[in-house]
C-alpha cells in the first residue's frame, strides 16, 4: 500500500518559557493515498498540531514526517514551500484569508504562486470552485464582508483550487450550517473519489465521520486508536479509554 | 513570463492595498520622500545653474578653460578670488612661443593667451601734489618753448585758488579748535604762498617757488590716496579674442604693439572716481536698485554726511573761474545768498528723499563737467611702481587707454578686480632674475667686502674685543659721485619709452607666468589637461595644467561647497527618510505577520514576500518621489521665469549677472528619482529579512 | 646704649650709600648723553659718502645696492642716490623739510614717501644714513647699565616726541660708556612690538674742517629683522668726503638734471 503520509513516532513540544508543553507524544500514523481520514479528539488533544506537522507548516521535535515520499525534515525551506504549494491544500481552523484581497483573488492566489495556468484558465477554475462551495456571487467581496461560514468556504476553495494530492482540513465544517456542511463534504468526497485526493481532517462533528474512511482518535497528544467510521460514530467520537 | 507578470500583479495588489489600509503612515513616509525629492530637484537645478553661470563668468573673464603654469612653481595658481594682496609665487616659463607651440599641438586646444598676475600700490600723492606736478610739467614745457601758455596760466590760477582754500581751512580750524591748532610755521608758509612776491618771479624761475609749494604747502592737504591695483599682463589682442565677454567701456583697447593700461571699470569707479561722486552713485543705487530710503537707511545717511563734511576734495579742484561758476550755479539751485562755495556745496549735498533725484541729476549735468571726476583720466600716464622678483624697485609709465568690463559681470568686484596691462610692461615690472642681474649683485657684494654674521653670533662676534675707533682715511666720495653722475647723464632718457611701440614679436619671445587655454570641446577638459602635461613633459617644459574651477581659487570652490552642503542635507533627509520608512515597514510587517504566515503556508516563497515589501516601498517612493520631482520642476520653472535677484556682489558673480534663471535638466529629475528608489529599496531590506525569518506557523498563530 | 648707637651708625652708613644705589641718571644727564652721542657724529657742514647695502631675505636672492649719500647738517637736507645695480641707477630719495621724496628717472616721477619708507625695499630707513638727531627727536629714559661683550653700555629707552615723523617711535639704545658710541639699538613699534635689532660694531673718525674736530661714523651697520626673522640687512659706509657741495644740490631740479 502506498502511503502518502507517514508519521512515525513524532513528538512535538511547545516551549512556554520554562514550561515544556508536550502537544504530541510519540504519534505514528500512516495515511494511504485516497484515504478520507478523520482525526477526532477533545480540544487540546493535538489535532491542529498534528495537521501542522503533516502540512509542513511546522516541524516535529522528534520523529519523522514523510509526505508524498519526501521526509520533511530533510527538505530545504524552499522545497518545503514548494511541497506546500503543489502537493498540499490546507484549510486552516481560523481560515487565514488575506484580508486585503477579494474572495476571487484569495482563491486564485495559490494558482498564481504556481504559475501554471493562464489567466482565463485560472478564472474559470476559481469561479467553478466558488460555484461549488456556493459563494460565487461573493467573488468580489472582501473576507471581512463575509460571515464565518462563508469565509470557511473561501478557505476550502483556496485549499482545493490547486487540486492537491493531499488536503488537510482543520475543522472544516465547524462554522457551517448542516446543508452547506453536507455540500462541502460531498464535494470533498467527490474529489476524493474522482481525483483520488487524500483528505485528512480534524473534526468534532460526528456527521463528518460518516464520510470518513477511518477515524483516528487522539487524546492527550497520543493516538488512542484507529477505528472505522461506524465505530467512531457509535463511540461518540471519543476514545474508549485513557492511555496508561 | 505571463505567470511572472501575474504574480507581480498580485504582489502589487497586496502591496497597494496594504498601503491604502495604513494611509496615515503612508502619507507621512510619502511626505518625507516628497520633500526630499523636491529638494534634490530644486537644489541640483539651482546648483547646476549657478555652476553653469559661474563657469561662464570664470571661463569668459580671465581663466579660460584651463590654466597652465610651470610645475616648478612654489605656489598654486589662482587667477581670481584672491582677496589677499599677495599674488601666487610662480616660476616663469621662459619662452612663450615654445609654450604656445607645444600647447597648440594638443588636439583639443583652440587658443593660448599669455598671462602674468601681479599687484602694485600706486601712490598718487594728494590733490595738491597732483596739481603741482602738473604745473611743474607745464612750467618746464613752457620754458622749453612749447606752446602751453593757456594751460599753464589756468593751472597757476588753480594753485593760487588752492592756497586760498587751504588758508581758509586753517583759519576755520583755528576758530573751531584753538589758536594753537595750526603751527606758526604753517601759517607763515601759507602766507608766503599767497604773497605776491612768490608769484612775481614765478614765470621767470618757477622752480624755487615750486619746491617751496611742494615741500611746505602740499603736506597741508592731507588727502593722499593710495590705489591698490591688481593687474594682469597679457597680449591684449589674444585676450580680447579669447575672452569675448570683455568689452571696452571708455577709450579704446591697447593698440597692438603699444604699452598701455586698461582699468577695469569697477576699479575705475570704486577707486579712481571722485569720492563725492562715488558716494552719490551709491546713494542712487541704494534708492533705485535696492529700494532704500534716506530717511530709514543709516548707510545712506552716513554717505550723505561724508559728502557734506568732505567738500574740500572738490574745493581743491576749483580755480577762480570755476569757483565763480559753482557759486552762481549753487546759489541758483539752492535759492541761497551764501557766497562761500564750500558752505554752498555742503548745503547742496545735504540731500533728502524728496530732492535727491533732482540734485543727483544737477550734479552730473551742471557741476561734474567742470570737475575731474576721475583722478586718472583716459589718456593720462599712469606710473606703476613695484618690487621686482629680484627685489628691486621698478617703475613703468603707461598710457591709460580706457576701461573695460566683463559683460554681465559689471557690478562684480571678483571679476572687476583685475586691470589689464601689456605683457612687455608686465615683464619689466615683474623683473625676473636674470643671470646678468645675479652677477651684478655678486659684484657689488665683492666690491664692498661684505661678510655675513649670523643673528645668533652677532653680539659675540661683533663685540668680542673693544674697538677704540680708528681714523678713517679721507675719502673722495665726491669724485666717485661725479663719475657716476656723469655716466648717468650720458644715459638715454627712458621716460619716453612709454610712448614707444614695441615689436609685437617681443610678446612671443619673452617669459610668461601662466597661460589661459581655450579648448574646442569643453567636455573633454580633464583629458586635455593630461595631454597638456604630457606634451609639456615631452617638450621639456614642465607644466601644471588646472581646470578653471581650480584656477578661480575660492570662487571656484564655492560651487563645490554649496554642492557639498546640498548633498549633505539631502543625505540627512534621506537618512531620516530611510529610518522612518524602515520603521514603518517593520511595523507594517509585524502587524501583518498572520497574513505573511498564511502566504508562506499556502506556498509563497520567501522572495515573494521580499518582493511584496519592496514593491510596497518602491510604490511609495515612486509615487511621492515623482510628485516631489514634479512639484520641484514646477518650482524651478517659476523661479526660472522670475529669476533670483543677485542681492550682493558675490551672488552677482556666481549668477553671472543681476539675476539667475535656473532651468531644469533631465538629470536633476533622474538623480532625484534614482535616490528615492535606492532609498526605498534599501529601507525594505530589514523588514524583508524580518518577514523571512518567521516560520509560517508562528506567523499564523499571532492571529488570536 | 650700644644697641641704639649701632642703629644710628647703620642709618648714617645707609644714608651715605643711598645716592650711589639710586645711581639712575637724571633726565638732564640723559639728554646730555644723547646730545653727546649726536655731537660726536655731527659734521656741521656738507657730507658725502658711499654706501653699500645688502638685504638678505628668506627664499630669495640677495639684493645689493651701491649708493651715494649727500647731506647737509645746517638745514637737515639729505639725498641718497643709487648708482648700482644698473636697473636702479638714478633712483633716489630726497629729503627737504619734512618731505621725503622718491624719484625714479625711468618714469621721471616724484613720489611722496614717509620716514617709514624702506629704502630701496631693504630694512633700512632714511635716518640710518643721516646724522644722528636723537636728542632732538626723542625723550630718554634710563634703563641702567649692561655688559655688551667687551663693552659696558648705558641703556636708554627713547620715546619719540609727538608730531615728528619718525621711522621708529620707540628705541632701546645701548651706548658705550667709554666712547659714547652707539653699539646696539632695538627699534619698536608703538604697540611695543620689536621690529628690528641693530648693531654698530665699527666706528671710524675723520677730521672735519667745518667742525674743527673729529666726526665719528659707523662704518658697519647690521640690522636683523625681528618680524621676518630670516631677513637681515648690512650697510657699509666708505669714502667719506666732507668738501662743500653745490649750494642748489638738494633740489628736485638737481636730482632730475643729474639722472637724465
Ligand atoms: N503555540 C503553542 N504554544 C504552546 N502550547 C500550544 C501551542 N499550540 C498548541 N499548544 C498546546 O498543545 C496542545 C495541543 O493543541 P492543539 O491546538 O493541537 O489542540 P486541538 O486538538 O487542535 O484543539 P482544538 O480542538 O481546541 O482545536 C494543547 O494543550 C495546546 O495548549
Ligand atoms: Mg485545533
Amino acid at each position: 500500500m502506498n502511503h502518502i503520509v507517514s508519521v512515525s513516532n513524532v513528538s512535538k513540544n511547545y516551549n512556554l518559557g520554562q514550561v515544556v508543553v508536550p502537544a504530541l507524544r510519540g504519534v505514528s500514523l500512516d495515511v494511504a493515498e485516497g484515504e478520507f481520514l478523520a482525526i477526532a479528539g477533545p480540544s487540546g488533544s493535538g489535532k491542529t498540531t498534528l495537521l501542522n506537522l503533516v502540512g509542513c507548516v511546522d516541524t516535529p521535535s522528534a520523529g519523522t514526517v514523510t509526505v508524498d515520499g519526501k521526509q520533511t525534515g530533510q527538505l530545504s525551506e524552499r522545497d518545503l514551500t514548494r511541497l506546500r504549494l503543489h502537493t498540499i491544500g490546507f484549510i486552516f481552523q481560523s481560515f487565514n484569508l488575506v484580508s486585503v484581497l477579494s474572495v476571487l483573488q484569495n482563491v486564485e492566489l495559490p494558482l498564481l504562486l504556481q504559475r501554471a495556468l493562464s489567466a482565463r484558465e485560472r478564472r474559470e477554475r476559481v469561479l467553478a470552485l466558488l460555484d461549488r462551495v456556493g459563494i460565487r456571487e461573493y467573488s468580489k467581496h472582501r473576507p471581512s464582508e463575509l460571515s464565518g461560514g462563508q469565509r470557511q468556504r473561501v478557505a476550502i476553495a483556496r485549499a482545493l483550487v490547486t487540486r492537491p494530492k493531499l488536503v488537510l482540513a482543520d475543522e472544516p465544517t465547524a462554522n457551517l450550517d448542516s446543508v452547506t456542511g453536507t455540500n462541502i463534504l460531498n464535494l470533498m468526497k467527490e474529489l476524493n473519489q474522482s481525483e483520488k485526493t487524500t483528505f485528512i481532517f480534524s473534526t468534532h462533528d460526528a456527521r463528518v465521520w460518516a464520510y470518513a474512511s477511518a477515524v483516528v482518535r487522539l487524546a492527550d497528544g497520543q493516538v488512542q486508536d484507529r477505528v472505522s467510521a461506524e465505530e467512531a460514530v457509535r463511540a461518540g467520537g471519543l476514545p474508549t479509554g485513557r492511555p496508561v | 513570463m505571463r505567470g511572472y507578470l501575474d504574480t507581480l500583479k498580485v504582489i502589487a495588489l497586496i502591496a497597494l492595498r496594504n498601503l491604502f489600509a495604513s494611509r496615515l503612515k503612508t502619507l507621512i513616509v510619502g511626505g518625507i520622500i516628497l520633500f526630499g525629492s523636491l529638494l534634490v530637484v530644486v537644489g541640483t537645478a539651482l546648483v547646476d545653474s549657478v555652476d553653469a553661470s559661474m563657469s561662464r563668468s570664470v571661463i569668459g573673464s580671465v581663466a579660460g578653460h584651463i590654466q597652465v603654469y610651470s610645475s616648478k612653481s612654489k605656489d598654486e595658481l589662482t587667477v581670481m578670488g584672491g582677496m589677499n594682496m599677495e599674488s601666487p609665487d610662480l616660476t616663469p616659463i621662459d619662452d612663450f612661443a615654445a609654450l604656445r607651440r607645444t600647447l597648440l599641438g594638443v588636439p583639443n586646444v583652440k587658443a593660448v593667451v599669455p598671462m602674468g598676475l601681479s599687484s602694485a600700490i600706486v601712490t598718487a600723492g594728494n590733490t595738491v601734489d597732483v596739481v603741482l606736478e602738473r604745473l611743474r610739467d607745464l612750467a618746464r614745457r613752457r620754458l622749453a618753448g612749447e606752446d602751453v601758455q593757456a594751460a599753464y596760466e589756468s593751472e597757476k590760477d588753480h594753485v593760487r585758488q588752492i592756497i586760498k582754500v587751504l588758508s581758509a581751512d586753517m583759519d576755520n580750524v583755528r576758530k573751531i579748535q584753538n589758536e594753537k591748532a595750526i603751527s606758526q610755521d604753517d601759517l607763515a608758509a601759507a602766507a608766503k604762498a599767497a604773497s605776491e612776491e612768490l608769484w612775481a618771479g614765478f614765470d621767470r624761475d618757477p622752480y624755487p617757488a615750486l619746491e617751496f609749494l611742494e615741500n611746505r604747502i602740499a603736506p597741508l592737504a592731507s588727502d593722499a590716496d593710495m590705489l591698490f591695483l591688481r593687474y594682469l599682463g597679457t597680449d591684449g589682442d589674444a585676450f580680447a579674442k579669447s575672452f569675448d565677454r570683455m568689452k571696452i567701456v571708455d577709450g579704446t583697447a591697447i593698440p597692438r604693439g603699444q604699452r598701455g593700461f586698461l582699468f577695469s571699470k569697477w576699479v575705475y569707479e570704486q577707486q579712481v572716481k571722485l569720492k563725492t561722486a562715488l558716494r552719490l552713485d551709491r546713494i542712487n543705487d541704494g534708492i533705485s536698485k535696492r529700494s532704500k530710503t534716506i530717511a530709514r537707511s543709516e548707510e545712506l545717511q552716513r554717505w550723505i554726511k561724508q559728502n557734506v563734511t568732505e567738500v574740500k576734495e572738490i574745493m581743491l579742484q576749483l580755480d577762480g573761474q570755476k569757483t565763480a561758476s559753482f557759486r552762481r550755479l549753487l546759489q541758483g539751485e539752492l535759492g541761497s545768498q551764501q557766497s562761500d562755495v564750500a558752505k554752498l556745496l555742503s548745503e547742496f549735498f545735504r540731500v533728502d528723499d524728496a530732492n535727491f533725484a533732482h540734485r543727483y541729476r544737477f550734479f552730473y549735468d551742471k557741476l561734474a563737467p567742470q570737475l575731474e571726476l576721475y583722478r586718472v583720466r583716459v589718456g593720462d600716464m599712469l606710473t606703476i611702481k613695484s618690487f621686482t622678483r629680484s627685489g628691486y624697485v621698478q617703475s613703468v609709465k603707461l598710457r591709460v587707454y580706457g576701461t573695460f568690463v566683463f559683460e554681465g559681470l559689471e557690478d562684480s568686484h571678483i571679476a572687476g578686480e583685475l586691470n589689464l596691462m601689456d605683457m612687455v610692461s608686465f615683464r619689466e615690472l615683474y623683473g625676473s632674475l636674470t643671470p646678468e642681474r645675479a652677477r651684478e649683485v655678486q659684484e657689488i657684494k665683492t666690491m664692498a667686502g661684505m661678510k655675513e654674521v649670523s643673528r645668533e653670533q652677532a653680539e659675540a662676534e661683533l663685540f668680542g674685543k673693544p674697538d677704540l675707533g680708528e681714523t678713517a682715511p679721507i675719502g673722495r666720495a665726491g669724485d666717485e659721485a661725479e663719475a657716476v653722475l656723469r655716466s648717468l647723464a650720458g644715459r638715454q632718457q627712458r621716460e619716453d619709452r612709454a610712448s614707444q611701440p614695441y615689436d609685437p614679436a617681443q610678446l612671443e619671445q619673452g617669459d610668461v607666468l601662466n597661460a589661459a587655454v581655450i579648448v574646442k570641446d569643453p567636455r573633454r577638459i580633464s583629458r586635455t589637461i593630461k595631454d597638456i602635461e604630457a606634451a609639456g613633459a615631452k617638450a621639456g617644459i614642465p607644466l601644471r595644467a588646472i581646470t578653471w574651477q581650480k584656477a578661480s581659487g575660492l570662487v571656484g570652490q564655492f560651487v563645490t561647497m554649496i554642492r557639498a552642503v546640498l548633498y549633505i542635507s539631502v543625505l540627512i533627509i534621506f537618512a531620516v527618510a530611510l529610518v522612518i520608512i524602515n520603521n514603518a515597514l517593520v511595523m507594517a510587517t509585524l502587524e501583518r505577520m498572520p497574513e505573511i504566515g498564511t502566504l508562506r503556508a499556502i506556498g509563497a516563497q520567501r522572495r515573494f514576500l521580499l518582493g511584496m515589501l519592496l514593491v510596497e516601498a518602491l510604490a511609495v517612493g515612486v509615487l511621492f518621489g515623482s510628485l516631489g520631482a514634479l512639484l520641484g520642476a514646477g518650482i524651478v520653472g517659476v523661479i526660472g521665469a522670475a529669476g533670483i535677484p543677485a542681492s550682493n556682489d558675490i551672488l552677482y558673480f556666481l549668477f553671472s549677472g543681476p539675476r539667475l534663471h535656473p532651468s531644469l535638466s533631465p538629470a536633476n529629475v533622474i538623480i532625484s528619482l534614482a535616490i528615492v528608489l535606492a532609498v526605498s529599496a534599501i529601507s525594505s531590506i530589514y523588514p524583508g529579512l524580518l518577514a523571512m525569518r518567521v516560520s509560517p506557523r508562528q506567523a499564523m498563530q499571532s492571529d488570536d | 646704649m650700644p644697641r641704639s648707637r649701632f642703629l644710628t651708625v647703620l642709618a648714617l652708613v645707609l644714608s651715605l650709600l643711598a645716592p650711589r644705589m639710586a645711581a639712575a641718571l637724571g633726565k638732564a644727564e640723559l639728554v646730555d648723553l644723547l646730545k653727546s652721542v649726536d655731537e660726536r657724529q655731527r659734521n656741521q657742514g656738507d657730507w658725502r659718502d658711499l654706501v653699500y647695502i645688502e638685504q638678505k631675505e628668506k627664499d630669495k636672492v640677495d639684493v645689493a645696492y651701491e649708493a651715494l649719500v649727500f647731506r647737509r647738517s645746517q638745514d637737515q637736507k639729505f639725498i641718497i642716490l643709487f648708482t648700482k645695480p644698473k636697473a636702479s641707477q638714478g633712483q633716489g630719495y630726497l629729503r627737504i623739510d619734512k618731505n621725503l621724496w622718491f624719484y625714479d628717472p625711468s618714469v621721471g616721477k616724484w613720489e611722496r614717501r614717509t620716514e617709514r619708507e624702506r629704502i630701496g625695499g631693504t630694512n633700512s630707513r632714511r635716518s640710518d644714513f643721516d646724522e644722528s638727531r636723537l636728542a632732538e627727536e626723542y625723550e630718554p629714559e634710563d634703563l641702567g647699565q649692561e655688559k655688551l661683550g667687551a663693552y659696558t653700555a648705558q641703556v636708554v629707552k627713547l620715546t619719540g616726541k609727538p608730531e615728528i615723523d619718525l621711522a621708529f617711535p620707540v628705541i632701546k639704545l645701548w651706548v658705550d660708556k667709554e666712547t659714547k658710541n652707539v653699539l646696539k639699538r632695538q627699534e619698536f613699534a608703538l604697540s611695543g612690538r620689536l621690529l628690528r635689532t641693530s648693531y654698530y660694531p665699527r666706528w671710524k673718525k675723520v677730521y672735519s674742517e667745518s667742525k674743527k674736530t673729529d666726526v665719528w661714523y659707523p662704518e658697519e651697520m647690521r640690522f636683523y629683522d625681528e618680524v621676518e626673522k630670516a631677513n637681515s640687512t648690512l650697510i657699509l659706509v666708505k669714502s667719506v668726503d666732507m668738501r662743500p657741495l653745490e649750494p642748489n644740490l638738494f633740489t628736485k631740479a638737481w636730482l632730475e638734471s643729474k639722472s637724465r
